[in-house]
């Protein structure tokens, strides 16, 4: 149930992108997101939708795998297209039927905010699938370093984060033994109305939630019998460094993010 | 009445770089009142191959029998499935919950959606079986001991009646004592209330001493099949597959190698200590005789 979900999973192949430092992922999918929000027509789209499959095609994620991806996100699509395509008033209108009225402007926007949500999504789903979530907080930690001096526990945020990652699998195991063991006896998830399926529930979650817990438990006593103490004066096993590739691929995005700020004065007419 | 896979094969994540086969043409047939081991390494897909055969994974191809009927056709009752193959887990942790013992056994068939005298007549029964002791009943489920939480778990699965019962590991995790009890329910299971029992187990002694037929699976694979004594004689190979024999007959192979006449095929200890008694008399005369013959 859980294991079919194939938003944010790493993808493990190897690539160029794969191979790149997580802040440099990082920062660039910050970047992509900022100039998303930048552009405002056909040329600025344009240019983001060839940035982002160069990115693709760099990172040998198959396109397909990633179209996948987008599936869960369908909903929040539609439910963002209806409500630009309907709520925006504006002239010229292009149909009208009772209280329904559709506006040149409406339409403008529910398409762009699709395609926009398009690429953002992707966007954000390859680094996750390009970086594995033990690189992504090395990478948070070492990028928000800089947070410590605002007195930012920043090394136990990401020592939280990447343990919440790591009991993610996990736990999504635990929760299919524990629903079949209950479905071995009989058990039923998906009938009846919505107060019988939440009382399905608690023979799932009753030993999901006793299990965490305990896990949690024997996790802080290993960690604390190997003497962990924390960030300060604490070394990494594999420290991150920046390299030439790095390097390119900042340019790269800060040539990309000028281009979209350039397409801001470029008028179509659309 | 019986129990069919045929040709059946199971492969995660088909189609993407996660692929794995792990089962693969697997075919058995379980007959009503047989006591079947399955054994294999770790990952050699033991697990996934039980939960086919109460339709808890389906297969990628392939079908399951129960009875004759295939039970992933379309309006097969899964749930009726689910009671005449009964499964308990490895942890009875993943399966406790209710806030006492005598509710927790009373789900199973509660879900049955049995009248309510019939719910608590089964459980009642499903404890005596189990030897769950009166006093546990309103306990906590999750104040027991591990072989405790064990017998209860299986007691909420008998209180389903089923004519299979298919266990993973019921003894992992246990002290011998606790081991050799709930290896003893089993037998008493088997033998008094005629149920078929399916035991997914590492142990090769637990095998022996109960088991009438074995399966041994490797990288998805029935690889061997057949009664402990024939099983047991492919030693190399089963450790080629990470299993052994039972420690009985490693002495009697080692003591076969000295020259003695023992029988290789003992499993047991009970058998090998009567092996090794024949064969001790039979030096016996010998060495007497030669003893006169010196004289």
């Amino acid at each position: 149930m859980l294991k079919d979900m194939t938003l944010g999973q790493y993808y493990p192949v190897d690539s160029m992108v794969h191979r790149l430092d997580p802040r440099t992922k990082l920062a660039g999918t910050l970047l992509y997101i900022i100039s998303l929000f930048i552009t405002n027509n056909v040329v600025g789209y344009a240019i983001a939708f060839l940035f982002l499959c160069l990115c693709i095609g760099l990172s040998h994620v198959p396109p397909k795998y990633i179209l996948k991806g987008l599936k869960p996100v369908l909903v929040l699509m539609f439910i963002s297209v209806f409500f630009n395509l309907f709520f925006i008033k504006g002239e010229p209108v292009l149909f009208s039927w009772k209280f329904i009225t559709i506006t040149q402007p409406g339409l403008r926007q529910a398409i762009l905010m699709a395609v926009r949500l398009v690429f953002l999504i992707s966007g954000s789903a390859l680094m996750t699938y390009t970086t594995t979530p033990t690189a992504l907080t090395d990478g948070m930690e070492k990028g928000l370093g800089f947070l410590k001096v605002f007195k930012v526990p920043v090394h136990e945020i990401a020592m939280m984060m990447s343990i919440a990652l790591r009991f993610i699998p996990i736990l999504a195991e635990e929760a299919d033994k524990i629903q079949k063991a209950q479905m071995a006896r009989g058990a039923v998830f998906d009938e009846g109305n919505l107060i019988q399926r939440a009382k399905a529930l608690v023979p799932l979650l009753v030993p999901l939630f006793i299990s965490a817990f305990r896990r949690a438990t024997d996790l802080a006593m290993a960690m604390e019998a190997r003497c962990y103490h924390g960030g300060d004066g604490r070394t990494k096993m594999h420290p991150l460094k920046y390299g030439r590739n790095d390097m390119l691929v900042y340019t790269a995005f800060l040539a990309y993010l000028a281009l979209v700020f350039i397409s801001r004065k470029i008028s179509i007419g659309i | 009445m019986s129990l069919e896979l045929k040709n059946v094969n199971f492969t995660y994540n088909p189609g993407t770089p996660m692929q794995q086969d792990v089962l693969k043409d697997i075919n058995v047939t379980i007959e009503k009142g047989e006591f079947l081991a399955i054994m294999g390494h770790t990952g050699s897909g033991k697990s996934t191959l039980i939960q086919h055969m109460n339709a808890l994974v389906s297969p990628t191809s392939g079908q399951v029998l129960f009875d004759g009927q295939d039970i992933f056709a379309q309006g097969f009752d899964k749930r009726m499935l689910r009671s005449k193959v009964g499964m308990v887990f490895q942890y009875p942790e993943h399966q406790l919950f209710e806030e006492t013992v005598f509710e927790d056994i009373c789900f199973g068939p509660r879900n049955l959606k049995l009248s309510e005298e019939e719910v608590k007549a089964r459980a009642e029964e499903a404890m005596k079986l189990t030897g769950v002791p009166d006093d546990f009943r309103e306990r906590s489920p999750f104040e027991l001991s591990g072989g405790q939480k064990r017998r209860v778990a299986i007691a909420g699965v008998l209180a389903m009646k089923p004519e299979y019962l298919i266990l993973d590991e019921p003894t992992a995790g246990l002290d011998p004592g606790g081991r050799d009890e709930i290896l003893d329910l089993l037998k008493e299971l088997h033998e008094k209330s005629g149920i078929s029992i399916i035991l997914v187990s590492h142990s090769m002694e637990d095998i022996a001493n109960y088991a009438q037929r074995i399966l041994v699976l490797n990288a998805g694979r029935i690889v061997l099949s057949g009664t402990p004594r024939e099983v047991f004689r492919h030693a190399d190979e089963l450790a080629g597959y990470g299993l052994s024999v039972p420690q009985a007959a490693l002495i009697m192979h080692a003591l076969k190698e000295k020259g003695f006449d023992v029988d290789t095929d003992a499993n047991t200890v009970a058998e090998a200590k009567a092996s090794i008694l024949a064969a001790l008399a039979k030096r016996g005369v010998t060495a007497g005789k030669a003893g006169e013959a010196d004289a």
